[in-house]
């Protein structure tokens, strides 16, 4: 544990020394709030509401979908396939801690940087300005913090995966934008799962990505009972047990390969 | 003679860069792929919010397919063959500017021409296939003033694009986060994606005046439409002239002051 600590730590710090440049991420972040807002407030000039969304409640799902789906483009998939480039996997795999270890000790660390710096500032700030609601009660606050904190292992599968295939075809750069956009669209990062076909949409609820931002938001909303709301918490930790035991038997296949390249 | 040199030139690096996207088969799926994604999650959501309307606005289904084509465009337009202005901030952290100073050719050529993406030409036919389509279905008039509009757009738009990502990129002379600003640059670039009227006026006028973009798809989507009295024809030529020149300075006084790292 004090392992871990530490290297959550490590990763905060240096995100941390970089502030400067995460002010620009910030403003990313708010941008895309913006263009969503302004598109959503269009359409609520003529209606009062949309599938039980008021303007307000829009606003609001706006707002933390694009904060939650701007972690999208970060994650430690870029630097894990570069250590493959650079051979510094070598180093890596002696370490006296497990790679996956480290990696998630990292991706926690850059979590938590989110969190303080972009997740919790950016969405009090814009709820007060742009008039969102708040969250339907305690209950729903606290069950919206635990899908997130569940959403964060679904996507460190993902990012490892992705960092995965990198080491097979050198292009991570294209591969990291696939892996964002694509889920920005398929977990309701860009617009609520509901706008899409009904048949779409309702495999697209209960697959994955939906936990990362569907389901979160939804919960915050208080637009899934309680019931609802635990049984697709459930349902994302079935899916992360289920990617986690995937993406292990493929990292063991792919990291042979690495050794068996030299590094 | 110059310009001979420089078509030589010019067409020896697209072979080069030809070669690059052959060489590497499964790099230029994955390219091609990804630079689809990207646009597509914006083209999602903006369907999306279409479709529950059935409009936007005064702007029909196809007009707004048309307008997000468009866009797709030229920006594949200025990747394909402008993209290398965002290693600016590299080479002149590794001293690589150098290389190009002490050869014959103007180092903007050089430094455009070592990498080309003609995986974005491929991108660039889908968009083009939207683009017919949208144009059908939002009754563009087949007329010489439509074929006129649509090159002068083509290389104006590219020029306006491309002139700007030079520009902020160019600010790396001297500052060390030129290209998170121009990274952030082109984030705010969303903006103009979507029919400019459905943001406030300070918006508007912000893409108009101060960071024409406006001019890289809605004005000139406004003209094919004749849906406005603005002489875009004219305004078109001037606002590619003015961020070409305005781009060509900063990067030339940069270039100027340009040390190597001494390294």
């Amino acid at each position: 544990m004090k392992k871990f600590y530490y290297l959550m730590r490590m990763a905060f710090m240096t995100k941390f020394a970089y502030i400067k440049a995460f002010w620009f991420n910030i403003f990313g972040t708010a941008v895309s709030i913006l263009i969503y807002y302004f598109l959503w407030k269009y359409v609520f000039r003529t209606r009062e509401e949309l599938n039980g969304f008021t303007a307000a409640q829009m606003t609001t799902y706006v707002i933390i979908s694009r904060v939650l789906s701007s972690q999208f483009s970060g994650g430690i998939d870029r630097e894990f396939s570069e250590w493959v480039y650079k051979g510094n996997i070598v180093v890596e795999l002696l370490r006296p801690v497990p790679l996956l270890y480290n990696l998630f000790g990292k991706r926690i660390g850059e979590f938590l940087f989110f969190l303080l710096f972009k997740g919790i500032p950016i969405s009090i700030l814009a709820t007060l300005i742009l008039g969102g609601t708040g969250p339907a009660g305690a209950g729903q606050l606290l069950l919206f913090g635990m899908s997130v904190l569940v959403s964060i292992v679904i996507l460190f599968w993902i990012e490892v995966t992705v960092g995965l295939i990198g080491f097979f075809t050198l292009n991570v750069w294209g591969l990291t934008f696939t892996k964002s956009a694509l889920l920005s669209i398929l977990s309701g990062g860009v617009v609520p799962l509901f706008l899409f076909p009904d048949e779409v949409a309702q495999v697209l609820n209960y697959m994955p990505f939906a936990g990362m931002v569907s389901v979160p938001a939804s919960i915050y909303l208080g637009k899934y009972d309680w019931n609802q709301a635990v049984q697709f918490i459930g349902l994302q930790i079935i899916w992360a047990i289920l990617l986690g035991l995937g993406v292990l038997a493929f990292y063991r296949f792919a990291i042979k390969k690495v050794v068996v390249q030299g590094g | 003679m110059r310009l001979r040199y420089y078509g030589r030139l010019w067409k020896a690096y697209m072979r080069i860069g030809l070669l690059t996207t052959t060489q590497y088969p499964a790099d230029t799926v994955i390219w091609i792929i990804s630079m689809l994604l990207r646009e597509a999650a914006g083209f999602v959501g903006i369907l999306a919010i279409a479709s529950v309307m059935g409009s936007l606005g005064a702007w029909s289904f196809y007009e707004i397919c048309l307008l997000f084509s468009m866009c797709a465009v030229i920006e594949a337009i200025s990747m394909a063959f402008f993209d290398n202005v965002w290693s600016i901030d590299s080479m002149i952290r590794r001293g690589e500017m150098d290389v190009y100073l002490v050869r014959p050719a103007s180092p903007f050529v050089q430094m455009v021409g070592n990498r080309m993406h003609f995986q974005a030409v491929l991108s660039m036919l889908v968009y083009i296939g939207i683009f017919l389509w949208s144009a059908r279905g939002a009754h563009v008039p087949l007329n010489l003033h439509t074929a006129f509009v649509l090159v002068e757009y083509v290389i104006c738009g590219t020029l306006i694009n491309s002139g700007i990502y030079t520009l902020f990129n160019s600010l790396n002379f001297w500052i060390v986060q030129g290209s998170d600003l121009a990274e952030f640059v082109q984030t705010c670039r969303e903006f103009v994606k979507y029919p400019l009227h459905v943001f406030p006026a300070f918006i508007q006028g912000f893409f108009t005046y101060i960071l024409p973009l406006g001019f890289i798809a809605y004005y000139p989507v406004l003209c094919l439409l004749g849906k406005t009295d603005m002489p875009v024809e004219i305004l078109l030529p001037a606002v590619a002239a003015f961020v070409a020149g305005a781009a060509s300075i900063v990067w030339r006084l940069g270039l100027k002051g340009y040390n190597s790292t001494g390294t």
